[in-house]
């Protein structure tokens, strides 16, 4: 794959990269317990013993900082996985189908696209009764309209093409048009796609976790810590709110980057 | 033997409340392709000779009229009969670059046909590409590119070749030189001048130009406006023309001081 040699895209993925393998490789090197409480070391800054320092319950931060990141990266795996599959589903379905198919699927997707994301993943979570899976399930339902049209335009772009006419010519069913024409395409867009909506996840759910309508205390999220280190931001204890802070700014950076360079990068190859 | 009798198609454009306008793309035109001969379909822009094309190949349906290929009506057939129908009838259009996926390798795009035939052992599909190759006068060497990196003319012929290994009948050759240099333009023509007396293909060739077609074509078809304007062989047509457009259209020739 020489795409991945170019800048744009090397450098967000070898930062994704290290990110993932330090919240996963991490707490087998750093093996204090993020919810075990040391009434000893309260607020305790940075120093040596804790390295991003200690929370007001004594609960070491970068065994905090770990098991979050461990979680908002998965959970951006997930709704971006969530999000792709039953999307690119409805989008090739509505392209294939067309008339009343067509236009229902996509009204649907159009009056989920209707609500600000954020709000709508809300509404859902307070609706299936809060907590971190229900914000996931919320925010999964939010990605949907973007994965739909996409891959509803791909398919209609690419079945547009004269070399889709020979191969229905050669005999091919729709289905083999689909895997062995369509799919290669539409692949390269809708992963610009997932990148983008791996970041989204992240931080909307970091989001959620803030106002408590996602993962909730004390479970260690980035969003959750940044909530429960707020009451100590003016008190000078910045070692709280800084370090989730910047795992959710690294992270998501990194994926909007990543969206970037793959979209700039193969943007001169599409048919 | 390719046979087209009456066949009427009109596309109808529907208007924002109801009604619109209709336009009739062919009007009652029969024509047949006999085994080994190239039947020329010479006609302006929206004269409906792709149209016709389209039909030939059953990649849509007239409205009326019928289509028999080999004495058997595959009018409106679909599904399986559809696609056997298809294997024997294959396309070569006019934009090169876009009949072939820009993301396949030249191999790739010469195993679809095979993959598609299913009567082909895998472990023949290489020589068989390599064969097709030769046939077509391009190097084996040519089979790791993209079809990006090959001329017009190159590419027009692997899509010849990719026609071929499906060991069509007839090809619908829609418009085959139009976007190529001139001095390209008679290669390729010549190639499938060879290719049909080597396999006794039948071709619809599809064109605007005359001096081709005369060149070409055993019988032309003149359409205008979906109309039939004149049926003939190539001889009897440019010594006697009968109808006022074909004459148009001859006079409009360019000729050779």
């Amino acid at each position: 794959m020489s795409i991945i040699r170019s800048v744009p895209v090397f450098l967000p993925l070898a930062l994704l990269t290290v990110l993932a393998g330090a919240v996963v490789v991490g707490p087998l090197v750093w093996p204090i317990d993020p919810y075990t409480m040391d009434f000893a070391a309260i607020l305790a800054p940075p120093g040596p013993g804790h390295w991003m320092g200690t929370d007001s319950v004594g609960r070491d931060v970068l065994a905090r900082f770990l098991a979050g990141g461990r979680l908002s990266l998965s959970v951006g795996v997930i709704v971006m996985l969530g999000g792709l599959v039953p999307g690119a589903i409805i989008g090739v379905i509505a392209a294939r189908a067309g008339g009343i198919v067509d236009m229902v699927l996509m009204r649907a997707m159009d009056s989920i696209a209707a609500f600000p994301p954020i709000l709508l993943a809300m509404a859902v979570a307070i609706g299936l009764g809060g907590g971190l899976w229900t914000a996931v399930i919320g925010v999964i339902i939010s990605t949907l309209p973007f994965f739909a049209r996409l891959m509803r335009s791909e398919v209609l772009r690419i079945m547009s093409h004269r070399f889709v006419d020979a191969a229905e010519s050669m005999g091919a069913t729709p289905a083999f048009i689909l895997l062995w024409h369509v799919s290669p395409h539409a692949a390269s867009t809708m992963l610009v796609q997932c990148a983008a909506v791996f970041g989204y996840a992240i931080i909307t759910l970091a989001g959620l976790g803030f106002v408590g309508l996602g993962a909730e205390v004390p479970t260690a999220e980035w969003g959750v810590m940044i909530t429960e280190g707020m009451k100590y931001a003016l008190t000078g204890q910045w070692w709280l709110t800084v370090f989730p802070g910047l795992g959710i700014l690294v992270a998501v950076s990194a994926a909007n980057l990543l969206a970037d360079g793959l979209s700039a990068t193969m943007g001169g190859r599409h048919a | 033997m390719l046979e087209l009798d009456a066949i009427t198609k009109v596309f109808r454009k529907r208007g924002p409340f109801g009604g619109g306008r209709s336009t009739v793309a062919l009007d009652r035109i029969s024509v047949r392709i006999g085994d080994g001969r190239t039947l020329g379909v010479i006609g302006e822009s929206g004269s409906g000779k792709s149209t016709l094309a389209r039909i030939a190949l059953r990649m849509i349906a007239p409205d009326s009229g019928t289509v028999r290929f080999g004495g058997r009506d595959i009018t409106r057939v679909s599904g399986k009969a559809l696609r056997d129908f298809r294997r024997k009838v294959q396309p070569v259009f006019q934009d090169s670059a876009g009949a072939l996926d820009p993301r396949m390798t030249i191999a790739r795009i010469l195993r679809e046909p095979l993959m598609l035939r299913g009567d082909v052992p895998r472990a023949e599909w290489s020589k068989r590409i390599t064969d097709i190759l030769t046939a077509i006068d391009l190097s084996p060497a040519l089979r790791d590119r993209y079809p990006r990196q090959l001329s017009g003319g190159q590419r027009q012929r692997i899509g010849i070749a990719r026609a071929l290994l499906m060991e069509p009948e007839i090809l619908i050759l829609d418009e085959p030189v139009s976007a190529l240099d001139v001095s390209v333009q008679a290669n390729v023509l010549n190639l499938l001048r060879d290719l049909q007396r080597d396999r006794g293909l039948s071709y619809l060739f599809i064109g605007h130009d005359l001096s081709i077609a005369e060149y070409f074509c055993d019988d032309i078809l003149v359409l205008h406006n979906g109309v039939q304007k004149d049926f003939a062989d190539a001889e009897t047509l440019f010594r006697d023309p009968k109808d006022d457009y074909t004459r148009t259209l001859l006079a409009a020739m360019p000729r050779q001081l």
